[in-house]
């Protein structure tokens, strides 16, 4: 019976055609097989570079979005400094003093447009007071590019009369460029560039005061100094008599000591803005 | 991914298994040719490597059977009954032997497989067992199972 079952299985086997048939068809499959993984291959390597394109792009766009282009400095009292990109848009904001850093925590400012960014920013400041207390609004601007620098002057300046508008409130604006030179010195002392420029102006005009003492004056107050020791000078040259004047004024000769002129004199009341670029101070 | 030549290779070797048991298993000729391309094709895109021959062939045994049971388990396939149909070429059988055949053919698939794998391939119950990822008591059970039901078609006729 062993030798029965194993005699039927062993008359059964695979017909030439069949194995013909299976041969062909194996070798046409692995070639197409072979086929479709060099593609597959190739669409791998096709994908790769473009995320690595991508990438590349993707982070030189990054640097180039995160480099400094031009800075916007503001004064009240809240003394800020906006730092934009290449394309006008915020990429960094900080603040010089308490006041500053308070209006910074109320408005978020950052990868806004700098325009927006200050209408915010003079927005809180209205809302904060601020205006009504100090009355003088500085704000610079130093670019690398001069016609940059008088784009953002033109800019900033309709926003801030826009503002005023908006929010009736009556400060005297001030909105000029600053060289590099300024904002670096301005910088080192952690100041806003129009704050150093006034305290540098004060210190020309009364040699009594001290750097450290001037700087705990709000800008509008450093001003109103540089008036009155420039009023000052004035009469004293008006009535020709030596009164008892210190011996630095009387050494100062008028080319020294800066014309009203020079400065930005603003009306009273209202909303003025001026614009001009500072002459390199030190 | 195998090269053209171990595929031939394989063919040559494991043709003559994979068609019994395709026979064993199935009415119809193009079920085969279906199942007997799909085992080989199985083989080709297998990518682990064989410990032996020994394992080759078994792996090849269990891929055949599988192969054979989802196609019955297909309710589209076509059912053709006649011995002479299974083979392009009939082959032939003597008039005792056909019987058997006919008996064998009529088993369940479990216990054709066993009766095959241990009457043919001369595999034991631990190595069916193995192929097949059943217990060895199992295969004993079917072992017995099968030749019991054989005996009793065939008149008492033992098998052992």
């Amino acid at each position: 019976m062993n030798e029965k079952v194993f005699n039927i299985f062993d008359k059964v086997h695979a017909e030439e055609e069949l194995k013909k048939k299976t041969a062909d068809y194996l070798s046409m499959e692995i070639r197409k097989r072979e086929k479709a993984r060099k593609r597959k291959g190739w669409k791998f390597a096709v994908a790769f570079a473009s995320l690595a394109i991508f990438l590349l792009c993707g982070r030189f766009s990054y640097k180039i979005y995160f480099i400094p282009s031009a800075y916007i400095d503001i004064d009240v009292n809240p003394s800020i400094e906006l730092t934009l990109n290449s394309f006008g848009r915020v990429i960094r904001s900080s603040a010089y003093n308490g006041d500053g850093e308070r209006i910074l925590n109320e408005v978020h400012v950052c990868y806004a447009d700098y325009n927006d960014a200050v209408e915010k920013l003079l927005t809180a400041m209205a809302a904060n007071g601020y205006f009504e207390r100090d009355g003088l609004l500085s704000v610079t601007v130093q670019a690398k590019e001069t016609s940059r620098e008088s784009s953002i002057l033109d800019h900033l300046q309709e926003t801030i009369d826009t503002c005023s508008q908006n929010h009736h409130y009556h400060t005297v604006a001030d909105v000029s460029a600053v060289t590099e030179e300024v904002k670096a010195c301005a910088n080192k002392e952690h100041l806003s560039p129009a704050k150093y420029l006034a305290i540098q102006d004060l210190l020309e005009i009364d040699s009594s005061a001290s750097f450290k003492e001037c700087r705990k004056h709000s800008i509008h107050e450093l001003r109103q100094l540089v008036r009155e020791h420039t009023c000052h000078h004035e009469s004293e040259d008006t009535l020709q008599e030596p009164e008892g004047s210190s011996e630095d004024s009387s050494e100062e000769s008028s080319e020294d000591s800066p014309s009203p002129q020079e400065y930005e004199t603003a009306p009273e009341k209202g909303c003025h803005s001026q614009k001009h670029r500072r002459k390199n101070h030190h | 991914m195998k090269t053209e030549s171990e595929a031939n290779r394989a063919i040559s070797l494991y043709a003559d298994t994979v068609r019994r048991i395709c026979f064993v298993h199935l009415k119809n000729y193009n079920d085969v040719e279906d199942v007997f391309q799909d085992v080989f094709l199985k083989y080709i895109l297998h990518e682990k490597k064989f410990e032996s021959d020994a394992h080759e062939r078994a792996w090849l045994i269990r891929v055949t059977i599988n192969a054979c049971k989802d196609v019955l388990r297909n309710p589209f396939r076509r059912l053709v009954c006649s011995i002479e149909d299974i083979t392009a070429e009939p082959f032939y059988i003597q008039e005792s032997e056909g019987e058997l055949l006919k008996y064998i053919l009529s088993l369940p698939p479990k216990y054709k497989d066993v009766i095959y794998l241990f009457y043919y391939e001369g595999y034991s119950a631990v190595e069916i067992a193995e192929i097949m990822h059943k217990k060895e008591n199992t295969v004993y059970t079917w072992l017995d199972r099968a030749r019991k039901a054989l005996k009793k078609q065939l008149g008492g006729e033992p098998i052992e």
